[in-house]
């Protein structure tokens, strides 16, 4: 077997194993709170049906059962159909087969656009949301990151690039949700030219409109348009720091001597930088500032999201805790975990293709 | 004969700040036969390293050539501007194998591409062209084909100082700069490339370059030694005359330093002091303050350490520049 | 100890010294790091003042979760200093309070009104004391300079008690019975919900007298009167409050709670210091000291380690964060634990590579072979060596932790019994600051966060200056 895919099926073992771990713990540790949780829940909805239903109550009495035996029996038959009357390792590995295929239950709280109460369905329409977002930031910041921080390299002590030091300082000292406060407050109190937020998730958080083409396009341009503030502040208070990586990466690979070997050999200097330098500098780049891009992602846009109800994870995180609606919550940490899991198995794929030398078993967290 | 490589009065100066300025090569001169070998010897920071560089018209920065000419088969490449240099004599007439073979190659570019570099450059090659070149190249060091697509650290150090020296050889080079291609490696990986590296000047009738701190290394290989210090060449001769009949007290204490097999030592000599500042030398001759003539035998102070004494012939070939060898 | 062992430890505590002297020379030498150093000392300052009860009531944080500490606050104004800039003109906090030691049946205030603005909320109290009644009439009238008098209030309270002291208070602005009356009096042609009460209270007469934008306050004196009346048994006034609240407050001005922005600014620095400087000291103990062990024994204890590594670096902090602090409740304890949990993972990559390279060195095998234990090793020859660093490490960390404790109280999970700079934030969000304008009430707190972290993250690059030459400039 070649050691590439040795590497690969390592770091994707590695990940499976994070996962299972993850998730069994986080069961192992919430399922007595969360299952009293859902008997709370049963037992409001069965006291909700004996208020509303009078013939009910008039046939209990009948029968000689007070509401309150009906709803325990009724509670026992839940019990043993949802299989809450089993210790909790042994309903362990089917709660956790149930997440890894998507079955998350309901939320009593939230719907989803469509209506339905399915959280994975609730969940599922937010994540496209996101990725968007976290896409679109990661293609700009690298871009720029590259050019400006390779300027930097080439120019250390220049003021481009002290401009960017103090940039990353910023940057990095900044909560990223509240520059989107005071950009919500300059652009849209003071100078009206974004809508509020309210009417971005309004407009934005529905189905695609798919079937119809110049609507599909109108729905395409709103969402560019409400896009635009999230996504600058996201990109804004991380490039300065990802400037900064790469010019760190690009300067100390620059003093390698077999880039002073190449400019012996004859090669023009563009070539040097782009065909050696940067290529040996492209692995601890992805490691460094693609998994910094996904730190920072993973935290702060998260929850800046919130602050121009932008219809992603964030945002339901937001409303579940509002809600103290525990079941979503579970549903978006076991999906945060699939999505952070799946982008550092690709950056491990990509570090192990640009670096030959490391085919070993830690990836890019090792 | 016309030489190969005249060098006449090289400075070559690394200016850190305006206050700072290394004299790494300070005045130097050597001529180089076609088919000569030549070896630089003297401790880390003599500037041989530097003169290597200076040579081959690639100088680290901040470093420059502030003086003097560099002459190749009569051409004065100083002179030239960047791009002519670039196209015609750097690794084309001189080229480099170059100290810790790990660092020289790029680790995330195969060997095989790194070796064709040169060839797609300067002879308009394709990368599948050049592949037989190197092929053959690497035949010539004794590295068996596969290694074109091998990385780097698959290889063992051995292995990738014989790739580094192929890939010096690749467009045939009239000059070859050898800095202390053997200081990172055991003794045994040592002497087989030495062995390479004789048989590769025997072959090529290459003209070789060899810088070293090891002198029993520079015996085995070179015909003529250039002894420097501090920047500056103070003994040159044949290698029978430097090792035999040292006339420089520097060259002296270095011979001294290095044990030999059948000689009986009662105790392995060194030399005191520290290697000087080289942004302010010492005055007069740089190796006053540590020379063991100096200090015990009168009549040099007011000489060695206000004059520079200069580069005089003792006997045929075999230049000092010495108080002790030139008249006052 | 022997003679040559006490000599050892000299010369090596003496060079120990040395080296940090230097550094400190170096240190000194970088303009960022010393602004770094300023501040964090003003920071600390602020801190211990706020801590030691001087300058700040120390009693805030419970305070600042109860709403009845805050009601003579005014609600939502910015800082008094915006409107010295504006130039528009401040209504002074106005409290006035009467006692009526013998008790009257009919209570006068008598409020003379100077400023240009409104009042940005009116509050009258009254005590009042019954004796062998159960019902009770209110009447409260306003006279006003311009001889206009409103009767604003005509109630008839029902007591509990036979004999009984109650209290009664009535808030002006948001009441929609007097924005009738008002309205009705006035004869003002727009529904009482959008009326301002105050302006029609205390403004000009004119047609325009319902909004604040039109409106012109009327000067001169008002007088409050409050008459009690009962069928049977008696009743008196014994104390009556007005409480005129100023259209701004403060030096940061109040929250949508009446809060003063100011002390609860203060507060959050010694608890976004303690929280920052506590989990980056925590994470960096346990990260450095497992990177050492993990790098120092190799082989198979490293693989193993560093599996473990690898695990729990692959974890994302926010959303596990906010699982437990939704399960187990938002306490600062629980979060700080969990953040040392989830992130000592950070540095062990270059603290690894580090060991690596030092435990190859002579010198550790010379002090092996001459029976130096393990744990001597690792805390007296690799430690140092690896403190440098682990400082930079804690100086970086600081700022992480501060956002990310800010993040959490932003979206509504951190302590309660706390109040740092993210929970403001978050009630600020909750109350529609941004879209309400309420500038004072969002950019001091995460400007704070941002300077705090700064300070810190200046500091970090004049260490890593020092520490890495090879990106010197």
């Amino acid at each position: 077997m070649s050691s590439i895919k040795r590497y690969v099926i390592t770091r994707i073992i590695n990940y499976v194993l994070v996962l299972l771990i993850v998730l069994s713990l986080t069961y192992a540790v919430m399922a007595p709170i969360a299952d009293q949780a859902l008997i709370d829940m049963w037992r409001e909805t069965l006291n909700a049906r004996l208020r509303s239903d009078p013939k009910l109550i008039e046939s209990l009495k009948a029968k000689g059962i007070s509401p309150e035996e009906w709803i325990n029996q009724q509670l026992e038959v839940i019990k043993k159909r949802e299989g809450l009357d089993k210790p909790w390792y042994e309903r362990l590995p089917k709660r956790v087969f149930d997440m890894l295929v998507f079955r998350l239950g309901r939320s009593h709280l939230i719907r989803s656009f469509r209506g339905t109460r399915n959280i994975s369905d609730i969940i599922f329409e937010r994540i496209p949301f996101s990725v968007l977002l976290f896409t679109s930031s990661t293609i700009i910041l690298v871009v720029l990151g590259l050019i400006i921080g390779l300027a930097c390299a080439r120019k250390p002590g220049s003021l481009l690039d002290v401009s960017f030091i103090i940039y990353a300082l910023v940057g990095n000292s900044l909560p990223m949700w509240w520059l989107a406060m005071i950009l919500v407050l300059v652009f849209v109190y003071f100078l009206h030219l974004f809508p509020p937020p309210v009417e971005i998730k309004a407009v934005v958080a529905r189905p695609p409109p798919i079937g119809n083409v110049s609507e599909f396009i109108g729905y395409l341009g709103n969402l560019l348009y409400y896009m635009t503030l999230p996504l600058f502040t996201v990109t804004v208070v991380s490039l300065g720091a990802e400037v900064y990586l790469m010019r760190n990466i690009v300067l100390t690979t620059m003093t390698e001597d077999f880039v002073f070997v190449a400019r012996a050999k004859g090669l023009p200097e563009r070539d040097v930088i782009y065909k050696h330098v940067l290529r040996a500098a492209a692995p601890p780049i992805i490691t460094t500032v693609l998994l910094s891009i996904t730190g920072s992602l993973f935290g702060g846009a998260i929850i800046t999201e919130t602050v121009f109800m932008w219809p992603g994870m964030g945002l339901l995180y937001w409303e579940a805790i509002a809600g103290n609606d525990t079941p979503v919550v579970l549903g978006l940490v076991y999906l945060s975990l699939l999505v952070y899991l799946i982008t550092l198995a690709v950056l491990d794929v990509l570090y192990g293709i640009l670096d030959p030398r490391v085919r070993i078993t830690t990836g890019v967290t090792g | 004969m016309e030489p190969l490589l005249n060098v006449e009065g090289l400075k070559t100066y690394f200016i850190i700040s305006e206050k700072r300025v290394v004299k790494a090569v300070d005045n130097v001169s050597l001529k180089l036969y076609p088919g000569e070998s030549l070896g630089l010897a003297g401790e880390s920071g003599c500037g041989k390293s530097t003169l290597g560089y200076a040579i081959l018209t690639c100088i680290p920065r901040p470093g420059k050539i502030v003086g003097g000419k560099i002459e190749f088969e009569g051409v004065n490449v100083t002179d030239r501007p960047e791009p002519w240099v670039r196209k015609n004599y750097r690794w084309v007439k001189v080229s480099m194998i170059f100290q810790g073979a790990m660092n020289s190659l790029n680790p995330v570019l195969t060997v095989g591409r790194q070796l064709a570099e040169p060839l797609v450059y300067h002879k308009d090659m394709t990368y599948k062209e050049a592949r037989k070149y190197v092929v053959e190249a690497l035949k010539l060091v004794g590295l068996p084909e596969h290694v074109v697509d091998r990385y780097p650290h698959e290889l063992s150090g051995g292995m990738r100082q014989r790739a580094v020296i192929a890939m010096s050889l690749i467009l045939k080079p009239k000059l070859v700069i050898a800095d202390e291609p053997t200081t990172a490696l055991d003794v045994v990986v040592q002497a087989q490339i030495i062995n390479l590296m004789k048989k590769l000047k025997q072959q090529e009738k290459m003209s070789l370059i060899f810088i070293s701190h090891d002198l029993s290394i520079l015996s085995e290989i070179v015909d003529k030694v250039a002894i420097m210090y501090a920047g500056k060449i103070v003994e040159y001769g044949t290698s029978e005359q430097i090792y035999l009949t040292p006339k420089h007290p520097y060259t002296q204490r270095l011979l001294k330093a290095v044990p030999r097999l059948r000689e009986k030592i009662e105790k392995l000599e060194f030399i005191p002091g520290a290697p000087p500042d080289l942004v302010s030398p010492p005055p007069g001759c740089r190796f006053h303050p540590r020379c063991p003539v100096f200090k015990e035998r009168s009549g040099f102070k007011g000489l060695c350490d206000k004059e520079e004494p200069p580069l005089v012939e003792v006997e045929p070939g075999h230049m000092v520049a010495c108080w002790l060898y030139s008249r006052r | 100890m022997s003679e040559r062992a006490k000599r050892y430890m000299e010369l090596y505590r003496k060079t120990k010294w040395v080296k940090l002297r230097l550094f400190w020379e170096d240190f000194k030498h970088s303009k960022l790091g010393m602004s770094g150093i300023v501040l964090l000392i003003i920071f600390a300052i602020i801190s211990i003042l706020v801590v030691s009860n001087t300058i700040v009531p120390s009693d805030l944080p419970k305070r600042w979760h109860s709403p009845e500490a805050w009601n003579e606050y005014p609600e939502l104004v910015p800082p008094e200093w915006w409107f010295k800039i504006t130039g528009e003109p401040i209504f002074p906090h106005t409290i006035i309070e009467k006692e009526f030691p013998e008790g009257e049946e009919e209570a006068v205030i008598t409020y003379y009104y100077e400023s240009d603005a409104f009042p940005t909320d009116a509050r009258l109290d009254l005590e009042i004391s019954t004796f062998n009644t159960s019902i009770v009439r209110i009447i409260i009238s306003v006279y006003r300079p311009d001889e206009e008098e409103i009767v604003i209030y005509d109630k008839t309270e029902s007591i509990t008690e036979r004999m009984n002291k109650s209290a009664i208070s009535l808030f002006i602005k948001r009441n929609s019975e007097i924005a009738r009356i008002l309205v009705h009096h006035f004869g003002i042609e727009k529904s009482p919900d959008v009326v301002n009460n105050l302006c029609l209270l205390f403004g000009e007469k004119s047609p325009d007298m319902w909004s604040p934008k039109t409106a012109k306050p009327l000067k001169g004196s008002y007088v409050f009167t409050i008459r009690v009346s009962t069928f049977e048994g008696e009743v008196e006034v014994d104390r009556a409050k007005l409480i005129l609240y100023a259209n701004a407050y403060g030096l940061m001005g109040t929250d949508s709670f009446r809060r003063d922005l100011f002390l609860g600014l203060l507060w959050g620095f010694p608890i976004a210091l303690l929280i920052g400087i506590l989990t980056s000291l925590l994470t960096t103990i346990v990260g450095v000291t497992y990177a050492m062990v993990s790098a120092y024994y190799g082989g198979y204890i490293d693989e193993i380690m560093q599996r473990i590594v690898d695990i729990v670096s692959s974890i994302p902090l926010l959303p596990i964060l906010i699982l437990c602090a939704m399960t187990f409740g938002p306490n600062i304890w629980l979060i700080i634990g969990l953040l040392v949990l989830f992130t000592w993972t950070g540095g062990i990559k270059t603290i690894r590579a580090m060991v690596f390279q030092i435990r190859e060195a002579a010198y550790i095998e010379t002090a092996r072979v001459a029976g130096a234990s393990t744990r001597w090793i690792l805390f007296k020859h690799i430690l140092p060596q690896v403190l440098p660093y682990s400082f930079y490490l804690v100086v970086l960390g600081v700022p992480y932790y501060i956002l990310i404790e800010a993040g959490i109280s932003y979206l509504g999970l951190g302590d309660p019994t706390l109040p740092t700079w993210g929970q403001i934030l978050h009630d600020a969000s909750i109350h529609g600051a941004t879209l309400g304008g309420y500038w004072w009430w969002v950019i001091p707190p995460g400007l704070l966060i941002a300077l705090v972290g700064l300070s810190f993250a200046m500091i970090g690059v004049a260490v890593d200056k020092i520490l890495n030459p090879k990106l010197r400039y």
